[in-house]
C-alpha cells in the first residue's frame, strides 16, 4: 500500500543571478520514506533541500507540506517568520557540522527546540534525555559538546532534530565529517529516529553507501531530477524497510509536545 | 621566518567572515589611538599651559586623574581589538599546531599579524585624530575655546601613543596565543570547561576592601606623606580600585550566567546563561567601560553638586564641569565602540551557529533576546559595581550631596540611562549583520 504524500513539490524554479539552480523540479515524498538526494557539487541538490525545508523560497512553483493531523500547508509565499515557525514546529534538521551550541550540554542542546516551542525546562530536558538514551547516549547528558566524539555529537543533533516529533527530518551530509564505522552508526541512529518511528527522512549525500541505506534515491543534475528509484522501479520500495535490523524493539518515544503542554 | 612570511601572506586573505574580520580590529585600534591622542593632548595642555598655572597645579592634577581613569578602558579596548585579531586566527593556528608548526613559528606569525593590524589601526587613528582636532579645539576652558594649538600633541608624544597602541596589540595577541600553544586540541574543539574564577573574585574583593580602607584613612596618611604624594597615592588608588573591579567583574558575570542557565525557562535565557558562564571575561570586558561611567557620574556628579550648593561658580568650577563632561563623553564613546565592535565580531564568529539556530526555526525575537541578555546582564553589574565603588571611595562627598543636593541623584540616574541607551543602540547596530547571516547574504 502506498502511504500518503507528506511533501509535494511541483515546478520548482530557483535562480541565483545567471545560474538556474532549480529548473522546474517536481517531487512527491511520502510519509515513512527515506529519500537520498544525490548529485554532483553545484547540481542543485542542496537548493532543493533548502526549498523543501522552507529555508529559502523558490522563485516559482509550489510546495505543499501535509503533516499528519494538520491541514495541508502551501510553503511558497510564506513570510520569513512563518517559514521559521514551520521549521520550528514541523521539521527537523541534521547538518554535516552538527551546529550544536558548544556552551550547552548534550541534553540542553537536544531540548532546545522544545524550549523554543514553549515547553517547561524540566519537561523539555526529560523528553530530550529519553531521546539521547534511545540513541545510545545515556549517561552523557551533562557533557558539553566538545567533550563528545564526532559520532556522539551527531547523535545529539539527531535527538535535537527528532525531539519535537517532527514528521519530516532533513539531513545535509549528516555523515560527511565522520569515518566509515562512525558514519554507519550515525546512519543507523538517524534511520532509527526517523523512518523507524514512521517519520520521513530527506537526506542530501555524496556517499553511495549511505544512499543505498535509504528507501529511495533521487538524482539531481543541472537543477533537474534525472533519476528517481521510486519512478524507475517497477514497484515503490517499502518505506518500513529502512528500519535498521538492530533497532530496539521498544524505543522510548517522547509523548507529543502538544499533549505535554 | 622563511616559513612565517608566506603563512602570514596566506592568512591575510579574507576569511569566511569577509574583510570585516580585519576591518573591525583596525577600527577598534583607530578609535583607541585617536582617543588616546585626544586625552594625552588635553592632559599635556593642563600640565604645561600657562593659563592652567594660576590654580596652583590643580588643573594638572585633575587632568592626570582623568588620564588615569580613562587609561584602563582605553587599554582594555586596545587589548580587545588585539583579541579580535587573534581570535579570528586561533582556529587556524590550532590547526597549524596540530600539523606540527613550532610554538616559535606560531608566536612569530601571530605577533607579526597583530602588529601589522595594530599599526594600520594606529595610522588610521592619527588621521581620525587630525579630523577631530578642530572640534577638540572648540572645548571651552579658561573662559573660552582653548584652540587647536593648545591641545595638539607634539610629535614625540604622538609617536609614543602610536607605539603604545602597537605594543598593546602585539603583547595582547602573544598572551592570547598561550592557550593555543599549550592545548591546540582544546581550542580547536572548544572543549575546555569554563575556568573557575573563585580565587580572582576573593582576592579582588579583599583588595578592594583594602583600597577603600586606605582611602578612608588618607587624611592621616596625608600628614605623614605631604599633600603632593598623598594626591598621587589617591589617584593611584582610584585607578587600582577600577582595575580591581575589572578583576572581580568576570567572576560575578560567570556566577550570574551559571545561575541563569540553571533556572532558565526559555531558550534565550538558557543560551545566554551558558554563554555568560563560558565567556564571562569577554562579556565583562565588552561593557566594563560602564563601570568607569558610573564611577565618574557618582564621584564627580556628587562633588559638582556640592560645589553648586556652596555657590562657587567661578571659572575653575566651570572648567571642572567641562572636564567631567569631556571625560564622560570619551568614556561613552569607548563603551559604544567596545560593545559595537566586539558584538559585531562575535556575530561573525558565530555565523554557523546562527545559521543552525535559524534552520531550527528560532524566532528572530528570541535570538535578539539572547544577545541582549548577554550584553545587558554584565552591563547592569558594571553599572552597579562602578557606582558602588564610587560610593565607597568618596562616601562623605556622595553622602553630603544626597542630603544637600538631591538633584545630583537625578543627574547620576540620567547618566546611567544614557549609558544603557548607548549600549542598546550599539547592540541594535549589529542587527543587520545577524539578519544578513540569516538570509545567507553574509
Amino acid at each position: 500500500m502506498t502511504s500518503s504524500p507528506v511533501l509535494t513539490a511541483s515546478g520548482l524554479v530557483k535562480q541565483y543571478g545567471a545560474l538556474r539552480a532549480l529548473d522546474g523540479v517536481s517531487l512527491t515524498i511520502r510519509a515513512g520514506e527515506s529519500v537520498a538526494v544525490m548529485g554532483a557539487s553545484g547540481s542543485g541538490k542542496t537548493t532543493l533541500l533548502h526549498c523543501l525545508a522552507a529555508v529559502i523560497a523558490p522563485d516559482a512553483g509550489s510546495i505543499v507540506l501535509s503533516a499528519p493531523g494538520s491541514a495541508p500547508l502551501e510553503l511558497v509565499g510564506l513570510s520569513e517568520s512563518e517559514r521559521s515557525r514551520v521549521r520550528r514546529e514541523a521539521l527537523g534538521f541534521v547538518f554535516q557540522e552538527h551546529l550544536l551550541l558548544p556552551e550547552l550540554t548534550a541534553v540542553e542542546n537536544a531540548a532546545l527546540p522544545l524550549l523554543l516551542k514553549g515547553l517547561r525546562r524540566q519537561d523539555a530536558e526529560r523528553h530530550a534525555a529519553v531521546w539521547l538514551a534511545s540513541l545510545g547516549l545515556a549517561g552523557l547528558e551533562g557533557r558539553r559538546i566538545g567533550q563528545l566524539s564526532g559520532g556522539q555529537a551527531q547523535r545529539v543533533a539527531i535527538a535535537r532534530a527528532q525531539v519535537t516529533g517532527a514528521p519530516v527530518v532533513f539531513a545535509d551530509e549528516p555523515t560527511g565529517a565522520l569515518d566509515s564505522a562512525t558514519s554507519s552508526e550515525v546512519l543507523d541512529a538517524l534511520l532509527l529516529a526517523t523512518t523507524g518511528q514512521g517519520r520521513t527522512l530527506v537526506m542530501v549525500t555524496h556517499d553511495a553507501d549511505v544512499a543505498r541505506r535509504c528507501s529511495r534515491i533521487v538524482r539531481v543534475s543541472d537543477g533537474r531530477i534525472v533519476g528517481d528509484s521510486a519512478r524507475d522501479a517497477a514497484e515503490p520500495a517499502p518505506p518500513a524497510s529502512a528500519t535498521p535490523a538492530h533497532a530496539p524493539t521498544s524505543t522510548p518515544t517522547p509523548t507529543s509536545t502538544e499533549a505535554a503542554r | 621566518m622563511s616559513t612565517v612570511l608566506p603563512l602570514a601572506r596566506l592568512f591575510s586573505r579574507p576569511a569566511r567572515q569577509g574583510r570585516a574580520a580585519i576591518a573591525l580590529p583596525v577600527v577598534a585600534f583607530a578609535v583607541t589611538t585617536a582617543l588616546l591622542l585626544v586625552v594625552a593632548g588635553g592632559a599635556r595642555m593642563f600640565l604645561v599651559d600657562p593659563r592652567a598655572g594660576a590654580e596652583g597645579g590643580l588643573y594638572g592634577i585633575l587632568a592626570v586623574l582623568a588620564l588615569v581613569l580613562l587609561a584602563v578602558p582605553l587599554v582594555t579596548l586596545g587589548a580587545a581589538a588585539a583579541r579580535l585579531t587573534s581570535r579570528r586566527r586561533n582556529d587556524r593556528l590550532a590547526t597549524l599546531r596540530l600539523l606540527g608548526a613550532s610554538t616559535r613559528e606560531l608566536w612569530s606569525l601571530t605577533v607579526l599579524e597583530a602588529t601589522a593590524i595594530a599599526a594600520a589601526g594606529a595610522v588610521a587613528g592619527v588621521a581620525l585624530y587630525a579630523a577631530l582636532l578642530p572640534l577638540v579645539g572648540l572645548l571651552p576652558f579658561f573662559g573660552g575655546p582653548v584652540g587647536v594649538g593648545a591641545v595638539v600633541v607634539d610629535p614625540l608624544l604622538g609617536a609614543g601613543v602610536v607605539a603604545s597602541v602597537v605594543l598593546i596589540g602585539a603583547v595582547s595577541a602573544a598572551a592570547s596565543l598561550r592557550k593555543v600553544a599549550v592545548t591546540p586540541l582544546g581550542v580547536r574543539t572548544r572543549s575546555e570547561a569554563p575556568a573557575k574564577r573563585t580565587t580572582a573574585f576573593v582576592v579582588g574583593g579583599v583588595l578592594i576592601v583594602g583600597v577603600v580602607m586606605l582611602v578612608s584613612n588618607l587624611g592621616a596618611l596625608g600628614q605623614l606623606l605631604g599633600p603632593a604624594v598623598t594626591l598621587a597615592v589617591l589617584l593611584g588608588l582610584f585607578a587600582g580600585a577600577l582595575a580591581l573591579l575589572n578583576l572581580i567583574g568576570a567572576p560575578i558575570v560567570a556566577a550570574r550566567g551559571r545561575a541563569m542557565a540553571r533556572h532558565a525557562r526559555t531558550a534565550a535565557q538558557l543560551v545566554a546563561g551558558r554563554e555568560l558562564a563560558a565567556h564571562a571575561g569577554p562579556a565583562w570586558r565588552r561593557v566594563s567601560g560602564m563601570a568607569l561611567v558610573s564611577f565618574i557620574a557618582v564621584v564627580a556628579g556628587s562633588g559638582l553638586a556640592i560645589a553648586d550648593v556652596a555657590g562657587d561658580a567661578g571659572p575653575l568650577m566651570s572648567d571642572i564641569r567641562t572636564g567631567v563632561l569631556v571625560t564622560l563623553g570619551i568614556a561613552f564613546v569607548l563603551l559604544a565602540c567596545a560593545v559595537g565592535v566586539t558584538q559585531a565580531a562575535s556575530v561573525l564568529e558565530e555565523r554557523e551557529l546562527i545559521v543552525g539556530l535559524d534552520r531550527l526555526g528560532i524566532p528572530d525575537a528570541e535570538l535578539r533576546r539572547a544577545r541582549r541578555i548577554t550584553v545587558m546582564v554584565p552591563l547592569r553589574w558594571a553599572s552597579v559595581g562602578g557606582a558602588a565603588l564610587g560610593l565607597m571611595l568618596a562616601f562623605p562627598i556622595v553622602g553630603i550631596s544626597l542630603i544637600v543636593a538631591p538633584l545630583s541623584v537625578l543627574t547620576i540616574a540620567l547618566t546611567f540611562a544614557a549609558g544603557f541607551a548607548l549600549v542598546a543602540a550599539a547592540l541594535a547596530s549589529t542587527r543587520p549583520i545577524v539578519t544578513g547571516i540569516r538570509r545567507g547574504a553574509l
